[in-house]
């Protein structure tokens, strides 16, 4: 094997690492390592002149290993793979050593993280010694797509792709469409009909030829990676099996419960009600109390169930704009009521929605303010001195003082919650949750909709809380990505993935019950694990419990990960010393 | 058949911009001309205080229908729901008409308007009877905007191995948010995220950047438009300069740094920032002496590489064919000058937020330091690293949103943007004291309620209550405010106060929306073609608005719409065709267009 | 003890003058950029809050609207075009009908007509008076000179037919005691009423006994130098208001107090200090009224965008009182007596029904009610203190 000639570039990140970690000391110490070529360091690696830089070194001093020290590979491996690529050196001879996240981020002492950051590096120089070059491997992309869920967001994404002339499928539950967004009457800031809007979108997808709709049907399984992959389930007492190139994941939300609040009484009074039993009001035209009479006091409670650390402490984003809405239509209907609105802070913060906002107290709607650390507000039957139907208790905030509500109808906005089979989809799919059983996206700001499995994406309320007009956008940004890998028709695939030696496996099948991603299958005459390399996602599972070593995962060969925990050993000793 | 004249027409309130906005008396004279059309109502002509008396006056016309007509159809559904449900009839016989939808705004589309109105009347929706014609469709697409949308949609639709051309004003690529620091709520670095997009673009095969360019003309239609694009001369060539600096070095002229917010001084050839994309030098004609009397030409004795550096390019045209036109022309801050109250450009300690972000910035005037403000040898107020650091620090949120007088609108980002810098300024000002003064706190975001309960921890005094005034007193600052929540009034003394500037429309909207003949709201921002199923699409058949142009947004939401405006182009070139919706429909010509189609369809039953 | 909340109450408070109480959206701007507020002393966004939900007792309790001098600043710098301060103004004509137990100011606020109304009649009442028992001397029509003093200015008090110069100057004078009798005693009866809802009933403050002497002092300071007013931002407002209120005063004591001394015979030379006096409050009394008059109409400053009918008539009412008057002076000193007699019985048509009206009910009151408010608005803060030091020490 030719020697090795290895660049190593240590990246300040502006200050990110810079300011706990001495760079110039860790590359001149580096730079005397054997093999060891250039070593430098810069403000921004990942910019221009930082990627030109390597790729100008790699052809001035004949490099053939490069080492990056700066953030997670998971942010700017490709990066610097893709440099790697532009100076004509296989992509996979690159290692970064992680001294942001894993350094600077979590340290406080300079000299130390700085040692750290050496020994991170020196680590990365020995494993990238034994790096070899793997070739990328191509797949076809099949030009349809699977869809999860019938509301406007799958909807959207379905006719979006439909509209481009390709196959999509999709899935519902439910035994119709539209979702949480069928349920209800009118959508803020500009009071459009949601069933106007709604209606047409699903006379549409139920007559696209190339939309091909399975209602009352769950997610069972899926098989395979981006491009091909495939499902199969009983639809109308027969068995479907489709295949397709992506999945797009739009199972929405659902509303809180909050009967599990205490103060608010709800099921013990029949006047306490939630936002979507009262959009249903809406819908049917008739604002009445539990008696069918009119009511005279209508409160309405933000935050119930969300900002709250005992239920859950995100905002559900639209409950604001929602009640001022609400408010709109009672006053539309109900002139000479009293409309109270209970409120933490007054989030309308999309277009057209601060004058809403403004619109809606000028049509003599009544802000009463609450905070919820000082205890929320408490619904009872009114005294007979009070008002007497039901009464609400608030430490009201804006006049620092004790005050009742007078009510007759109390609606309460509950938050949005993640969906019931979130979490079986999730784990068919193999996406990440977060604590909230949201999705978690590829990358929270420049790839809202894109997840860590290639191909699949989510969109709308199963990534976050969200209203209708951002739900639509990511639902069209998911299908922006499908509709360019259909028209390349071909994409990259991971290579990092593991291979059997038939001579040393002895068909113990450890692996085979090990493996997440079902890509290990026995071969029966030869008694032997096979791997299929594209379903193969290179976790190393496998590699590491099989008996006989007889599984060698590429880019994770013990003779890498080994030196690289040597080196790792030898420096942590040094500074044992020191 | 639906008889048109058992409907009555409620006008809701009319979008009122100009003079020349649309009212209801032109729609109805419109409609009166070719079609005889039941009871005409609006909020002044029925008793919109009294379901019951509307009820009875609906039975007594024998109305069977109504169609809410206008831009705010939607506030007086629920009252006429209710009557007709009072009068006893179908409350889905009350239908929605927003001329909103149809792109709607001035008088001279009350025909168009008119006969939207006679298609609600006959019950059927106008695309149905003129269906959009379908035309072929131009493979490449021009992006409007360097800035992370005008990025994002134009690598989504590098991506498919299509033509992009992206035009950007000024020297680089990147917006606002490569001058950010950090982004809310991850905290990751802007640059860190921002720039290796930046570079794919530069890198990629298909995208075609023209920066320090300006639109100067656009015909044609969805498709097929012609576009005209200026090219400013650079007077540095893009192919020969390697970005050494020597220029710069030598060149005698400063200008302030547009990256920098005007906090530092570049010189008059200059590259914006070091990440820039194309990483080269441009001159700046407005302040190069050679530019304006013919002498210096310091930089091209200076340029290793001859030829490099041309002091006489002149501007020139490029004109190019595109099927799809993206619009990310993003958004402008709010100037603080225009309220007095607060002293900024009086008091060198008042600083607008994006000042603040620089100074927060490792790349920024104090690599990252928060410093006090100074005045340097030639006298211009700038930021050094050798300066004092403050001791404490407010933010006042607002400033210019919310308020009749300046912006009515919520700006969106800038409880958060204020939230951030708090915890950053508390992250490299351990002992300062830190003050928050805001209104209503919006974060509403995936993880901001999080943030903002994080920050809350840090020992920043967050309060509720807008600072009117800002005082000085020898070179301390004084705030007053009320502490709503606590009920008291504070005086609180700062050395350095960020006013949370908000969000406007950049330059040149009106002059680009005339030519494209896309609506603008009062305040400037683009009208999407429907606020709720289609955001990113505007009334003028293949041009998309993707970012902060359609309205404040945060970067998720931005580059969400981007990528979603790519789809809507990337759908038209897969298919090859692309829609154009029939406008201007004129009624003489509607009706007997839509009588011969229902006759049809009651031949079919 | 928690309150009912009512948005009625805020429909009734439209009837003295507020325009838009639903615009505010609490943002404590005008809390902020006002100088005069403090903590316990929050306004007008507080005042403006409590009135929105209608907590009744709340407001009947709360001196702040009496702390605000209407500089017009916060509606100035109000994000949501609110306008605080006329909110505030109302309020405080809304206060003064709650204190008055007759009911006649809230009358007078709420009808033009009553206003209007009760002046004319008040007015044909002296006209009446004077025909009726104080009818003119025939002899001042045939031969003037009986009536011309030695300084050639008109003897005033002899033009009564029937009586004396002494006995015409007791009647009046008997009758302007009577009359400030009466106006102090409702007055005061008022100010009782404030002094029992606003610090008896208000529960959240205990004030110390010795305040109510300690404090007491304030009552003339701040009625003598209108010391609150100075430190607004806008002094201006606050010299217009202080000629015009020293210049009353001080007629008012010539007219009650000192009549005798004021409505004499002789013509006193034009340096003698009295008529100098005089010559400064008709100055003071006029400088205010054209200012007001003026901005009134322009309409530029915040402070006089929007006028309450109350408003007009005080200025109408207290304009023609003092050109009356003046007119009075001049035929007098020209030696007139026919026109003197007739003007000074017009000038005491429009004085009376002004004092009646203007002072115990209307506008006016608040020369009686603004000092004292801040005598028990420092109560109150005498009160604030105890509390918090009664709070430390209990928690040592």
């Amino acid at each position: 094997m030719a020697e090795k000639r290895i660049g190593v570039y240590v990246c300040w990140c502006g200050s990110n690492i810079a300011r706990m970690v001495d760079v110039e000391e860790v590359s001149s110490h580096i730079s005397k390592i054997q093999d060891v070529t250039v070593a430098r360091n810069y403000q921004y690696m990942c910019s221009d002149p930082g990627q030109d830089q390597i790729v100008n070194d790699i052809k001035e001093f004949k490099l053939n290993r490069i080492v990056v020290a700066a953030c997670s590979p998971r942010i700017h491996e490709f990066t610097f793979r893709k440099a790697l690529e532009h100076a004509g050196l296989n992509p996979y001879l690159l290692e970064m050593a992680n001294i942001r996240e894993q350094v600077s981020w979590v340290h406080n002492d300079r000299s130390e993280a700085t040692q750290k950051a050496i020994a991170l590096v020196a680590a990365a120089v020995h494993r990238v010694r034994w790096h070899e070059a793997l070739d990328k491997r191509l797949v076809d992309i099949k030009p349809s797509t699977l869809i999860v869920g019938g509301g406007i967001a799958g909807m959207t994404a379905a006719l979006e792709i439909a509209d481009a002339g390709k196959q999509a499928f999709l899935i519902e539950k439910s035994e119709h469409l539209g979702g949480i967004v069928a349920e209800v009457d009118l959508t803020f800031p500009y009071f459009d009909s949601t069933q106007q809007v709604i209606r047409s979108v699903i006379d549409r997808v139920l007559n696209l030829p190339n939309i091909r709709v399975f209602l009352n049907t769950n997610l069972e399984e899926v098989y395979g990676y981006i491009g091909n992959f495939e499902t199969s389930f009983n639809y109308q007492e027969e068995e479907v099996k489709l295949e397709f190139g992506h999945i797009v994941i739009a199972t929405g939300l659902k509303p809180f419960d909050p009967s599990i609040i205490p103060q608010y009484g709800y099921t013990k009074y029949p006047n306490v009600i939630t936002s979507f039993q009262f959009e249903n009001m809406l819908k049917r035209g008739r604002i009445v109390t539990s008696r069918g009479d009119e009511p005279k006091n209508v409160v309405i409670i933000h935050c119930v169930g969300s900002r709250n650390s005992h239920y859950h402490e995100y905002c559900s984003r639209t409950c604001c704009s929602t009640a001022l809405k609400y408010s709109n239509q009672i006053r539309s209907a109900l002139p000479h009521a009293s409309i109270y609105q209970l409120y933490a802070d007054m989030r309308s913060y999309g277009k057209g929605c601060e004058e809403l906002y403004r619109d809606t107290s000028r049509k003599n709607v009544l802000f009463l303010m609450f905070n919820q650390n000082d205890g929320l507000p408490l619904i009872r039957k009114g005294a007979r001195n009070e008002y007497p139907n039901l009464v609400v208790e608030v430490d009201e905030k804006l006049t620092g003082e004790q005050v009742l509500v007078p009510a007759d109808l109390i609606i309460l906005m509950v938050a949005m919650e993640a969906h019931d089979t979130a979490k079986s989809v999730a784990h068919m799919t193999g996406i990440a949750m977060c604590s909230n059983e949201f999705y978690i996206e590829k990358h929270p700001k420049l790839d809202p909709v894109a997840t860590t499995t290639d191909g699949v994406f989510i969109v709308g309320s199963c990534q976050a809380p969200k209203d209708i007009p951002n739900t639509v956008a990511q639902a069209r940004a998911a299908t922006a990505r499908i509709l360019a890998n259909i028209s390349l028709g071909k994409m990259n695939v991971e290579v990092t993935t593991a291979s059997v030696n038939e001579e040393i496996c002895c068909g113990c099948q450890t692996c085979i019950s090990l493996c997440p991603y079902t890509a290990i299958s026995y071969d029966m005459d030869k008694k032997v694990s096979r791997v299929n390399e594209i379903l193969c996602k290179g976790c190393g599972t496998c590699g590491s419990s099989c008996p006989t070593g007889a599984i060698r995962s590429r880019h994770f060969t013990d003779q890498q990960i080994l030196s690289e925990i040597r080196e790792l050993i030898v420096k942590s000793k040094e500074l044992m010393e020191v | 058949m639906i008889n048109p004249r058992s409907s009555a027409i409620f006008f809701g309130s009319m979008f009122n911009g100009s003079a020349d906005s649309l009212r209801q008396e032109d729609v109805v004279v419109e409609l009166h001309k070719v079609i005889e059309t039941g009871p005409v109502w609006n909020e002044k002509t029925v008793p919109v205080y009294d379901p019951a008396a509307m009820a009875k006056q609906i039975r007594n016309l024998q109305v069977k229908r109504i169609l809410v007509a206008g831009h705010n159809v939607g506030f007086y559904k629920t009252f006429l729901t209710k009557s007709m449900l009072m009068a006893g009839l179908d409350i889905q016989d009350v239908v929605l008409l927003n001329f909103r939808e149809y792109g709607i705004f001035k008088k001279s589309s009350a025909p168009f308007a008119a006969s939207v109105i006679i298609c609600g009347l006959f019950g059927v929706d106008l695309s149905s009877v003129y269906p959009p014609e379908e035309a072929p469709v131009h493979a490449a697409t021009l992006v409007i905007g360097g800035g992370i949308a005008g990025i994002q949609a134009a690598l989504e639709i590098g991506n498919s191995k299509n033509k992009v051309y992206l035009v950007e004003k000024s020297g680089t690529i990147g917006g606002h948010m490569a001058m950010f620091d950090k982004t809310f709520p991850t905290l990751d670095c802007a640059a860190c995220i921002l720039t290796p997009k930046m570079v794919e673009v530069g890198q990629h095969a298909n995208i075609e950047i023209l920066t320090n360019s300006m639109i100067s003309f656009i015909s044609g239609k969805a498709g097929n438009f012609t576009v005209r694009v200026l090219k400013k001369a650079r007077r540095v060539s893009l192919s020969a300069c390697i970005g050494c600096g020597t220029c710069a070095e030598k060149c005698p002229r400063t200008a302030p740094s547009e990256f920098d917010a005007a906090t530092t001084l570049r010189k008059a050839i200059y590259i914006p920032f070091p990440q820039a994309v194309p990483n080269k030098y441009l001159i700046d004609p407005e302040h190069c002496t050679y530019v304006e009397n013919g002498k210096c030409g310091v930089c091209v004795k200076v340029c290793p590489v001859p030829g490099c550096i041309n002091l006489d390019e002149e501007d020139h045209e490029v004109e190019f064919a595109v099927g799809n036109i993206i619009i990310a022309t993003g958004f402008k801050t709010f100037d603080a000058r225009r309220i007095e109250n607060y002293g900024y450009g009086k008091f060198p300690n008042v600083l607008t937020s994006l000042e603040f972000e620089r100074l927060l910035n490792a790349s920024g005037p104090t690599g990252g330091m928060i410093k006090f403000r100074s005045k340097d040898k030639k006298g211009n107020w700038v930021f050094s690293p050798e300066n004092e650091e403050p001791k404490s620090i407010a933010f006042i949120h607002c400033i210019g949103s919310r308020d009749e007088h300046y912006n009515k609108y919520c700006s969106r980002v800038c409880c958060m943007y204020s939230l951030k810098m708090a915890h950053l300024a508390r992250e490299k000002l351990p002992e300062a004291s830190i003050y928050e003064y805001f209104i209503d706190m919006r974060a509403y975001g995936k993880g901001y309620e999080e943030f903002y309960e994080r920050v809350k921890k840090e020992g920043i005094h967050i309060q509720r209550g807008k600072a009117a005034r800002v005082l000085p007193s020898g070179d301390k600052l004084f705030i007053r405010t009320e502490d709503i929540e606590g009920q008291k009034i504070v005086w609180q003394e700062v050395d350095m106060v960020i006013l949370s500037v908000g969000l406007e429309p950049s330059e040149g909207y009106e002059w680009l929306s005339e030519m494209l003949g896309i609506p603008v709201d009062e305040y400037g921002w683009y009208v999407e073609s429907n606020y709720l199923n289609n955001p990113v699409d505007t009334h003028v058949s293949g041009i998309h608005i993707a970012g902060t142009c359609q309205g404040p947004k945060d970067i998720p939401d931005t580059v969400a719409q981007a990528s979603a405006a790519a789809s809507r182009v990337l759908q038209s070139i897969i298919k090859g065709k692309i829609n154009r919706p029939i406008k201007d429909v004129y009624p003489e010509e509607i009706i007997p267009r839509l009588k011969r189609m229902i006759e049809k369809k009651e031949e079919v039953l | 003890m928690s309150q009912l909340v009512n948005d009625q109450v805020k429909l009734d408070l439209l009837k003295f003058g507020v325009r838009d109480w639903n615009d505010c959206f609490n943002c404590g701007n005008c809390s902020a950029i006002c100088k005069l507020t403090e903590e316990g002393f929050l306004f007008p966004r507080k005042v403006i809050k409590q009135a929105q939900l209608g907590l009744k007792d709340s407001m009947v309790a709360n001196l702040d609207p009496w702390l605000c001098y209407y500089c017009g600043e916060c509606s100035e710098s109000c994000p949501r075009d609110a306008n605080p301060a006329e909110i505030m103004m109302s309020m405080r004509r809304y206060l003064t009908s709650l204190y008055d137990w007759t009911g006649l100011s809230r009358k007078f606020y709420t009808s033009k007509f009553w206003e209007v109304g009760v002046v004319l009649t008040f007015f044909m009442l002296v006209l009446a008076a004077f025909a009726i028992f104080l009818p003119p001397n025939r002899d001042m029509f045939s031969n003037p000179a009986n009536f011309i003093n030695s300084q050639g200015g008109v003897m005033i008090n002899s033009l009564v037919a029937g009586i004396s110069a002494d006995q015409f100057v007791k009647i009046i004078e008997w009758s302007d005691w009577i009359m400030a009798i009466i106006i102090g005693g409702i007055l005061i009866s008022n100010i009782i009423r404030m002094f029992i809802l606003s610090i008896l009933r208000d529960k959240k403050y205990k004030v110390p006994f010795y305040a109510y002497f300690t404090e007491a002092w304030s009552l003339i300071y701040h009625f003598v130098t209108q010391n609150k007013f100075y430190h607004c931002d806008r002094r201006k407002y606050w010299f217009g208001h202080f000629l015009l209120m020293s210049g009353y005063t001080m007629m008012f004591i010539f007219i009650v107090a000192m009549l005798k001394r004021f409505q004499t015979e002789e013509v006193y030379a034009w340096y003698h200090w009295q008529r100098l006096l005089g010559y400064y409050a008709t100055f003071g009394i006029l400088f205010f009224l054209g200012i007001a008059t003026y901005q009134r109409i322009i309409k530029k400053d915040y402070k006089f965008k929007y006028s309450h009918a109350s408003d007009w008539l005080f200025i109408v009412m207290l304009g023609l009182t003092t050109i009356s008057g003046i007119v009075l002076h001049f035929f007098r000193l020209s030696g007139i007596p026919v026109t003197t007699y007739f003007t000074y019985v017009i000038h005491m048509a429009i004085l009376v029904p002004m004092i009646v009206i203007e002072v115990p009910f209307s506008k006016w009151s608040h020369l009686a009610y603004r000092p004292f408010a801040i005598y028990l608005y420092r109560l109150k803060k005498k009160a604030r203190t105890e509390m918090v030091i009664q709070n430390s020490l209990a928690t040592v």
